[in-house]
This record gives C-alpha cells, sequence and structure tokens, in this order.
C-alpha cells in the first residue's frame, strides 16, 4: 500500500522509511517545513534546517523514494509558536510539541498523506498503536528511555488508525545499527531533543521575538509567598514553576519560583517544600478509547521527564482532578499531564493548577 | 512516465546524442590545440557555429557560445551596463536577469506588467533615462507562456541596446527575422532537446560588450574558458532540427488545447495570463486547491508537470511571477504549468486529464 513517511532529516523518521521499504510499501516521504532558519544554525540542532532539509532529501534519494517539501510555516507560526509565546503571558508554561503532534503532525499532515492518496501516515515516533475491541489504543515506546507517547495524547482514534509508529518495538540503538546497515549516511546524527525553534534553550528570547515589542511582557514584582516585595524581574515569561537559576535576587536560601501570574506580573517564590503540591486541575482532555470511570487509578506524568506517580482521577464539569499519591514537585500550569495505565495512554489534558492538600481533603 | 514539463527542460533528441557521442568516439580535443585532434575539434565548433546562426537567422560572427541563457544574460547585462547605469527589466523576468542586474552594479528599473501578463510598453518609453544601458525582455514567458511584442519592445527602446531572451520561444514559434531587430538574442540548447549546460549569445555586429570573463582568447575574447566541444556540437544538432520542432507545433497546439478544453470544464479553473500564447504552455490553476499538492499527486501516478512555486533550499514560495500578476500570495501558491513537446501525444493527452481529475477529486475529498 502507498504509505506516507514523515522525515525530519533525523535518523528515526529515516529508518522507519527505510523499514516501511523493507514491508514492500509503496513509501513517499513528506518534509514539512515549518519555519525559516538561519544559515547559521547548526545542523542537527534542531529539524528544519537546510540541512535536515537535505538529509531528508538524501535519504529519500538513497531509498529511491520519491520526496516533497511542504510548506507548513503558516500553520506552525499561528499553531504552534504564537500559543506558545502567548501562553507565558499568562505566567503559563507550554509545551508546543503536542501542539505540532495535534494540529500540524497529526491533522493537516494526515490530510495532506490522504490527498495524496497514501493509506498511512508513518513516523519515526517512539511509541506503539495497537488495535484493541474500542478502537486503536497508544501504548509507551518499548525503549522507555526514548518514549514519546506523552507528547501523543491529543492523538484522535481517526488519527491513531491512520498512524504507524515502527519505531515504537525498537530500541534507539538498533534503530542507529538499521540505518547504519540501509546505507543511510545520517545514522550518527545527534538526536534533537529540544524544542525546534528554540535550539539554544533561549526561550525568553523567542518568546519576545513572536510577540514583538509591543507585546513583551513588562518588568514585574518578585514576592515571597506572605506577599513581601523581594525584588523586581524583567517579564514574566523569563520563569516557570520549579526555576531556580536566574531570579537575579539575593537570598540566604535557596529560592525556588512556586507560581506566576501572568495579569499581575507577579512572581512568587518560596522554598523547596512549597514547591509540593498533592494534586492538579487539567482541562481540554483528550481520552483515548473514551473517557475514565471517576476514581480511576491511573500513572501521571506531570512534564516530559517526569518519573510518573501513582493517582486518581476526578471526573469534573470541564476536566479531571488528578490526586497524587504522593506529592509532586512543580507542578507548572500550561505542561500538559498524561495518564497511563501500566503501557497504556488513558489520555491526558492540559494542567490548569496544582491543588494543595487541604482543597483536596476539603472534597473528602 | 507522461513528461509535460517542456519549460523546465526537453528530452535530449537523439541526434544531439549522437553528435555528442561522436565527439568523444572519434577523439576530439581542445579545439586550442594546432594539432589534428584540435583542429577537428575547431573544425566542429565552427560548423555549429553556422548552423546554429544558420537556425537563428542571425549572422555567424556574433555567436558567442556559454554555458546556458543564465550565463549569456550575464554577459550581456554585465557587458552593456555597470555601475551608473540602470537596467530596465519587466517584472516578469527570469530571476537570472535580476541577479544578473544586481551583479552589474547597474541600478535596476522594474516595467511592470498588466495583470493579464503583457508587458506595458509605454512604461518603457516612460522609465527610459539617459542612464539607461539596456533593455531585458524575454520573447516568451516561461511560466505563462505568453508572448511579446518584442519588435514593438525595440522600437519603444529607440537608441537603448535591447537584450532579448528567446529560450522559451526558440522552437516553439518561429523567431522574427534579424533577431527582432535587436541587439543581442539569447537562447538556451536545453529548451530545443540540446544538451543542458549550452546557450547562445548572440550580438550584432557593432553592439560592444566588455569583457566580463578573462584569461582565454576563445569565443574572441568573450567568454575565457576551453569550448564545451560537445555539448556546442549536440545544441548546433538539436538546433538543425528546429524546422521540424516547429513544424510539429500545430499538432502540440492541440494537444494543449485538449487538455485547456478538458481541464477548463473543472469547477474551479482559472488561466493564468492573457494574450497571445505558447503553443505548447497551460498555466492555471485550480482554486482553493495547493498546487504543489497536485504536483505531487501527479508525480505518483508518474506525471510530470511543475508548479508555480519555485524551490530553493527547500523553501516553498509561491511565484513571483504569478505574484507580479496581482495574485494573491494563496492564489499563487495554486498555480500550474503544464507544457508540452513534439514527442507528447493525444493518448497522453488525455491519461493526463483522467489523472488529474482523479487526484483532484481527491484532494478535494479530504481537506486542503
Amino acid at each position: 500500500m502507498r504509505v506516507a513517511v514523515a522525515m525530519s532529516g533525523g535518523v528515526d523518521s529515516s529508518v522507519a522509511a527505510g523499514l516501511m521499504l523493507e514491508a514492500g510499501h509503496e513509501v513517499v516521504g513528506l518534509t514539512m517545513k515549518l519555519r525559516d532558519t538561519a544559515p547559521t544554525e547548526a545542523p542537527g540542532a534542531s529539524c528544519c534546517s537546510p540541512d535536515d532539509l537535505r538529509d531528508a532529501r538524501r535519504v529519500c534519494d538513497r531509498l529511491g523514494i520519491p520526496h516533497y517539501v511542504i510548506d507548513y510555516r503558516d500553520a506552525f507560526k499561528q499553531q504552534v509558536m504564537k500559543p506558545f509565546a502567548e501562553a507565558y503571558l499568562e505566567g503559563r508554561t507550554p509545551n508546543p510539541c503536542v501542539l505540532c503532534n495535534d494540529h500540524v503532525k497529526f491533522d493537516t499532515l494526515i490530510a495532506r498523506a490522504r490527498a495524496l492518496g497514501a493509506q498511512k501516515l508513518v513516523t519515526g515516533h517512539y511509541a506503539r498503536i495497537e488495535d484493541a475491541a474500542n478502537g486503536p489504543v497508544l501504548l509507551r515506546g518499548v525503549d522507555r528511555s526514548k518514549d514519546q507517547s506523552y507528547f501523543l495524547f491529543g492523538m484522535t482514534a481517526d488519527a491513531l488508525s491512520f498512524t504507524w509508529f515502527p519505531l515504537g518495538g525498537v530500541e534507539k540503538t538498533d534503530a542507529r545499527d538499521t540505518a547504519r546497515a540501509q546505507g543511510l549516511h545520517n545514522w550518527d546524527k545527534p538526536d534533537s531533543e529540544d524544542i525546534c525553534f528554540v535550539p539554544d534553550g533561549d526561550y525568553a528570547r523567542v518568546v519576545e521575538r513572536i510577540l514583538g515589542a509591543d507585546r513583551v511582557p513588562k518588568p514585574g514584582v518578585i514576592r515571597d509567598p506572605a506577599g513581601v516585595a523581594l525584588g523586581q524581574h524583567g517579564g514574566v515569561h523569563n520563569f516557570t514553576v520549579g526555576q531556580r537559576k536566574g531570579l537575579g535576587i539575593a537570598a540566604t536560601e535557596r529560592l525556588y519560583v512556586l507560581s506566576v501570574d501572568g495579569p499581575t506580573r507577579e512572581v512568587i517564590v518560596g522554598r523547596p517544600e512549597a514547591l509540593l503540591a498533592s494534586g492538579l486541575t487539567a482541562s481540554r482532555c483528550n481520552w483515548i478509547g473514551g473517557p475514565p470511570a471517576d476514581g480511576l487509578k491511573v500513572e501521571a506524568k506531570i512534564r516530559y521527564g517526569h518519573a510518573g506517580v501513582g493517582a486518581t482521577l476526578r471526573v469534573v464539569d470541564d476536566g479531571v482532578e488528578v490526586h497524587f499519591d504522593t506529592p509532586q514537585r512543580a507542578v507548572a500550569p500550561g505542561q500538559a499531564v498524561v495518564f497511563y495505565d501500566g503501557e497504556r495512554v488513558v489520555g491526558g489534558g492540559w494542567i490548569d493548577r496544582a491543588l494543595a492538600q487541604d482543597e483536596i481533603e476539603r472534597q473528602r | 512516465m507522461i513528461y509535460f514539463d517542456h519549460n523546465a527542460t526537453t528530452p535530449t533528441d537523439p541526434a544531439a546524442l549522437e553528435a555528442m557521442a561522436a565527439w568523444h568516439r572519434d577523439g576530439l580535443a581542445n579545439p586550442s590545440s594546432v594539432h589534428r585532434a584540435g583542429r577537428m575539434a575547431r573544425a566542429a565548433i565552427e560548423t555549429a557555429r553556422r548552423d546554429v546562426a544558420s537556425a537563428l537567422g542571425v549572422d555567424w560572427r556574433g555567436i558567442t557560445f556559454t554555458s546556458g541563457a543564465t550565463e549569456a544574460l550575464h554577459l550581456a547585462i554585465a557587458g552593456l551596463a555597470g555601475p551608473g547605469d540602470a537596467v530596465l527589466r519587466s517584472a516578469l523576468e527570469h530571476p537570472a536577469v535580476g541577479g544578473a542586474i544586481a551583479l552589474s552594479g547597474a541600478d535596476v528599473v522594474v516595467v511592470p506588467a498588466e495583470p493579464s501578463g503583457q508587458l506595458d510598453l509605454g512604461a518603457i518609453r516612460r522609465l527610459s533615462t539617459a542612464k539607461t544601458a539596456a533593455v531585458v525582455t524575454m520573447a516568451a514567458q516561461n511560466e505563462l507562456g505568453l508572448v511579446y511584442p518584442i519588435e514593438a519592445v525595440v522600437e519603444a527602446a529607440a537608441a537603448t541596446p535591447v537584450v532579448v531572451d528567446a529560450a522559451q520561444l526558440w522552437g516553439r514559434l518561429p523567431l522574427a527575422e534579424d533577431a527582432f531587430g535587436a541587439d543581442v538574442l539569447i537562447v538556451s540548447g536545453h529548451k530545443i532537446g540540446g544538451p543542458p549546460g549550452t546557450g547562445v549569445l548572440w550580438t550584432r555586429q557593432g553592439t560592444r560588450l566588455r569583457q566580463v570573463i578573462g584569461g582565454g582568447a576563445q569565443e574572441r575574447g568573450r567568454r575565457g574558458g576551453t569550448e564545451n566541444g560537445p555539448g556546442i556540437v549536440g545544441l548546433a544538432a538539436a538546433a538543425r532540427l528546429v524546422p521540424s520542432r516547429l513544424a510539429q507545433m500545430p499538432r502540440v497546439r492541440a494537444l494543449r488545447d485538449l487538455i485547456e478544453r478538458r481541464l477548463g470544464r473543472i469547477e474551479g479553473f482559472v488561466l493564468h495570463g492573457g494574450g497571445p500564447r505558447l503553443p505548447n504552455t497551460l498555466a492555471f490553476r485550480i482554486e482553493g486547491v495547493e498546487g504543489d499538492l497536485l504536483l505531487a499527486a501527479l508525480d505518483l501516478e508518474g506525471v510530470c508537470i511543475s508548479s508555480g512555486s519555485a524551490c530553493s533550499a527547500g523553501a516553498v514560495e509561491p511565484s513571483p511571477v504569478l505574484r507580479a500578476l496581482g495574485l494573491s500570495s494563496a492564489a499563487a501558491r495554486g498555480g500550474l504549468r503544464v507544457s508540452l513537446g513534439p514527442e507528447n501525444s493525444a493518448q497522453e493527452a488525455e491519461r493526463f486529464c483522467t489523472l488529474f481529475e482523479q487526484v483532484l477529486g481527491r484532494a478535494r475529498g479530504t481537506r486542503p
């Protein structure tokens, strides 16, 4: 069958294309041009650089498959970069990779694949999709250190049934070996793990560039939890919950960002134990295979690198409350929370706020 | 495979292929060498020069062989204009023209295009000043296939030298006598079944070009460097066949018209450009459907056409030519170009229309 492979120029999507070809499919390589890149940007530091496009083309030439570049710069700007920057205005810590998957890869790109007569969209994500009685389910990647299911919780049933993740069942090192065996020149290309449009990790500067001078957050006040002003800051977009460095205030003890308030431009800092939360509320949820039963026990991941914590889901009007089995550090509004039942992704949502122990107890 | 992209490049004619193979097979050497193998090469190039001149209907003494139309444009523009000068060009010129003017150091003055894609001839008169060193114009536009009244341009330019890029016209419509009365005529080998990497710069006797490439005395000092012998004889072989290409153009025009009639029935079909056209070119869009999508979908079905966008370093930009006609960026992204050649058949044209309707139906059935 004809399958479209989303090719970033990286090793994973290249191997995915090679595996599809070995399986006997008619493979079409698609590369999304998501943004303009400065020619000085180091290749491999992120996707979408001219070098990455060339790598994708080179791999397709090597495999003998057609390759097309699709211009999604407008969609990426409107649906990923702008919401990313605007989240900071509200004092939230955004996750653009989930937005990109939801709105660009597993929506617009699927439509493009269908329009080209493809019956599947294939990507190099480390996650698995399996058929179950109630439709497709999403599972963690077998290589737990590379598992990307967290970023994919927003996939609809339609997207899941149209998508294949051929690397979900393999280890990253095996993927590199396969790439080498397939003669792909980029087999040892470094992984890209940063946000693609923030390759140097300087979030604040990128936010300023996207928002433009007239919308950049203005300076505000740093306070302690009792409301005592400790100093000034250069804008709420410089802060995220749990941050310790770059506060710019002199203190005898280690202080952490506890909360960021966009409208009042206040940043609250305090001692590390004040960062612990007993739960959170989340909305705009997506449930894979139907909504959960109230009281469902899950494992919750509150950010990509989070180890996960046992939790109970309480279904509320516009989302869920998540009650942790043990308190968790740095629950950041704006990040995604993803729920697992063993290997399976139950669903996920966007964190609105942390819940303290007494808020949870009051309900009981 | 159905190849409908002749304005990009034409399949190499077997006669050109044979001429190039013979050059290598027969041991022709450096044309500047005194020995026998060199003399054979010199003789072959000089025969090619006369044959190409005859095919163009110009004096052979004005012919300089180049690596293509782009190089010829650079030699002509930088040869005529420099810092302090101005060069008039139309808004619809090939990017090579803008590039050459920029490198020459001359100021560029853009002659606006009518929304139909026709030239504003009055503007040539209005915009000409004492500083104007050259007027550069295409004889036929590559993306739209529009044919321009070059004699009228030459008249409007008055005493200013006119550089005519006839790369797309040659082999599709007869060239006007005496090179339109222009001072410089430029054509390309690979648009007439000749090899890529070959082109011709012709200058009228008395037209002085500053030297741009130094070093050797080849091509009477106009272009230093060992001549591309096999390319030149390949180009000449294709040039000799131009009359037979032209003889087939009525049939090519009928195929183009067949495609235009059938696609013209599709809802949202918009023809790009108005006025006289090359017989082989159809430029259009389907309203609301991205050209690159249809291009890729047809490619997967074995059909080669072209879209209205130029792909450079992977970035896909809407065609500046379509934008110059006043099309929005979104509309320009819909641009498609079908360009036919003598080896195309009615069967291919019919098959193309059927495939086009199929892939369009699929593209519209899904979201764009």
